[in-house]
């Protein structure tokens, strides 16, 4: 009887082991069974100044996972949100990520609003694997050798950078006035500005001012007595309004390049009475955009993306802050691509040009990375300085 | 001439915070710490009559009076005389104040509000300015001397002297306290809710102006010294103008605090040499 009972045993498990072998094919993805794809967001409802960020950057998601959804999801499997609601505070979005991972582990994992939740999420994500498509651009997120699954979405500072050097050429301007906040963000914009401005050959004088502060009438004449030919400016929100009141106040007739935080601020993006366009604090103000937040030169995906967006809801931040529907059409062209919901297929599939470069995103038409380096290598002429423009649905001239 | 306009200008906002602390003060000795979001909320209402409802300037003003003074009245009955220790009314008025923040995030949002009103550049002395920065050093000055007058002459301002020296004599000799002090609030308010709405055009409606501020117009009253006007004044206008030169002048591009630091260096300094401030007094009692 026991000889029986053990034969029938080791039959069962020789067949079993057999179905499963012979089970997959190669047009069917190896892994995920019929479970979604779960894509885990920091979202919220308020975060503050950065409360239309956030809501921008959460309704970017929700409407690529719908057109992903509507194209038949991933490895035909549908995609899954998972909303945070953590208000882009990062104790919350940690505690919630660890919560989730105990429950359900998500696949993946976007933020969307600063890199304070990037940072403080990017450790736990690595441990456990999970691929992590970061808009915040952390500083440990784009380097393969610490977080193989981490890729940076945002433009890296040096293109942002770079990409002004165009325009001082275009224009023959040879002294270069920096004026920025002092954020984390706005203190790396100002110290690689006089890295690469001053490397280029430009006399570069860099001022920083305290964001909290009412004036800055000091450090605008601080930056006036070297006499720039241009002044690049950095700002989000009050400081943007205060620094060019102070600049019209001194009655400074100078051009002045507004980085791409200027241009998410509403105030030179609205019409008066609540906002300054044709006032004379933005007469000599051009603003720094991605090809995508122009209108007049948006792709057929952007237009995709817009038109979803704001079916689903009102877009109040710019283009630059829906990155996060880029990260959904990439993970879902790699893993697609891969045949695997696996985080390292999926992270390599995410290196390849014929992934990279065909993922029907909005932002940037493509994000370049390189196995050493997971920042998207973006071209110089990514970005472009447009007159400030009424913003509508994330765009200017819509 | 330009920095130093600037300096006044802005000194006169954190010295309007300082008066509203004052006031609050000398009346219940206590501090209101829910002060500059009073002010937050009056330069919203300015927003609200002046670009919203396109009401006329003076219409605007008084509407923000009103408005800031109904919160302020408020906050008396719900944030102070439930409470009986001014420690605990510290933190009463700070979450007051916190909720002022939220209400007006919820109404107005997070982005800052224009209020176009004197912002043309003019030259006056070989100095760049607009008439609402001249404006603001008036009034700040105006105000200092109209509440020094009305303590000192009118029987109302003698009462709330009284009442801030010894409040059981003056309960004894006749004065309200307790309605004087709901007063001495609501009439922080109202004039929170001009200082608001005056300093609007300059710094723009904000709902992070509150927290700017409090710090700041705390600041100026500790250097000026606790319940002197002129103190709150002086106090206010050494910020600006320190601010203001050190930024110009000695800091760097390393380090933006530089000027924020520079505060605390005047007031540690005034501390030690005239521990109650500038014009403050110290009041002895015989045992």
């Amino acid at each position: 009887m026991k000889r029986r009972l053990g034969l029938l045993v080791g039959l069962a498990t020789v067949g079993s082991l057999m179905m499963t072998a012979c089970g997959g094919n190669g047009e069917e993805p190896q892994d995920g069974g019929s479970a979604p794809y779960k894509i885990m967001i920091s979202a919220g409802s308020d975060a503050g100044a950065q409360t239309d960020q956030l809501t921008t950057g959460v309704l970017a998601a929700r409407a690529a996972v719908k057109v992903v959804n509507d194209a038949g999801g991933i490895n035909g499997k549908p995609v899954e949100l998972i909303e945070s609601p953590d208000n882009a505070d990062p104790q919350k979005a940690l505690s919630n990520l660890r919560a989730q991972i105990a429950k359900d582990k998500p696949n993946a994992y976007v933020v969307a609003s600063g890199s304070n939740v990037s940072a403080a999420v990017a450790g736990i994500l690595r441990q456990n694997e999970i691929i992590f498509l970061d808009s915040g651009n952390a500083a440990d997120t784009n380097k393969p050798a610490d977080n193989p699954y981490a890729f940076h979405l945002a433009a890296p500072f040096k293109t942002v950078v770079e990409g002004y050097l165009p325009e001082f050429e275009k224009n023959g301007w040879k002294k270069i006035g920096v004026l920025h906040g002092n954020s984390a963000y706005a203190k790396q914009f100002g110290a690689l500005a006089q890295q690469v401005f001053t490397e280029k050959g430009y006399e570069t004088t860099v001022v920083e001012y305290d964001s909290k502060a009412l004036d800055m009438t000091a450090q605008i004449q601080a930056v006036q007595a070297k006499n720039p030919d241009v002044l690049v400016f950095n700002g989000y929100g009050g400081p943007v309004g205060l620094v060019l009141k102070g600049i019209t106040k001194l009655g400074w007739n100078v051009p002045i390049l507004g980085d791409t935080s200027v241009t998410s601020t509403p105030l030179v993006t609205t019409n008066p009475p609540d906002g300054l366009i044709g006032t004379p604090e933005t007469k000599n103000l051009k603003i720094e955009v991605t090809r995508s937040v122009n209108a007049a030169t948006a792709s057929d995906a952007t237009k995709k993306a817009v038109d979803t967006m704001a079916s689903m809801g009102e877009i109040k931040a710019s283009l630059n802050n829906c990155l996060n529907y880029d990260a959904v059409m990439l993970l879902t062209t790699a893993a697609n691509h891969a045949k695997s919901n696996d985080t390292k297929a999926v992270a390599e599939a995410l290196l390849l040009p014929e992934v990279n470069t065909k993922a029907n995103t909005a932002v940037y038409d493509t994000y370049p990375y390189t196995a050493d380096n997971h920042q998207p290598q973006l071209p110089v002429d990514t970005h472009t300085f447009v007159a400030p423009g009424v913003l509508k649905n994330g765009q200017i001239g819509n | 001439m330009t920095l130093i306009y600037a300096g006044l200008s802005i000194g006169a906002v954190y010295a309007l915070v300082a008066i509203g602390y004052n006031i609050v003060f000398i009346a219940s000795h206590s501090f209101n710490f829910a002060q500059a979001q009073l002010m937050m909320i009056g330069a919203f209402v300015a927003y609200a009559g002046y670009v919203t409802f396109k009401l006329p300037l003076v219409a605007v003003l008084a509407l923000a009076m009103v408005v800031v003074a109904a919160i302020a009245a408020l906050e008396e009955r719900i944030a102070i005389r439930p409470v009986s220790d001014h420690q605990t009314q510290l933190i009463t008025t700070l979450g007051f104040g916190t909720v002022l923040t939220g209400v007006a995030q919820l109404i107005w949002g997070t982005q800052p509000k224009e209020v176009r009103v004197g912002v043309e550049p003019l030259s006056v002395l070989g100095g760049r300015t607009v008439p609402i920065e001249i404006a603001l050093v008036v009034l700040a000055i105006a105000l200092v001397v109209a509440i020094n007058i009305y303590t000192r002459r009118r029987m109302g301002g003698l009462a709330l002297v009284a009442m801030s020296q010894d409040e059981e004599a003056a309960t004894l000799r006749g004065v309200d306290v307790r309605k004087l002090a709901f007063a001495a609030f609501a009439v922080t308010g109202l004039l929170a809710g001009l200082m608001g709405a005056v300093m609007a055009p300059r710094t723009f409606a904000i709902t992070t102006l509150g927290t700017a501020l409090a710090l700041k117009g705390f600041v100026a009253l500790a250097i000026g010294g606790f319940g002197s006007m002129w103190g709150g004044l002086i106090g206010g206008f050494t910020i600006g103008l320190v601010e203001q030169l050190v930024g110009r002048y000695l800091e760097t591009r390393l380090d933006a605090h530089l000027s924020n630091l520079s505060i605390f260096v005047v007031l540690l300094l005034v501390l030690m040499i005239k521990p109650t401030g500038l014009f403050g007094r110290v009041q002895e009692r015989t045992v």
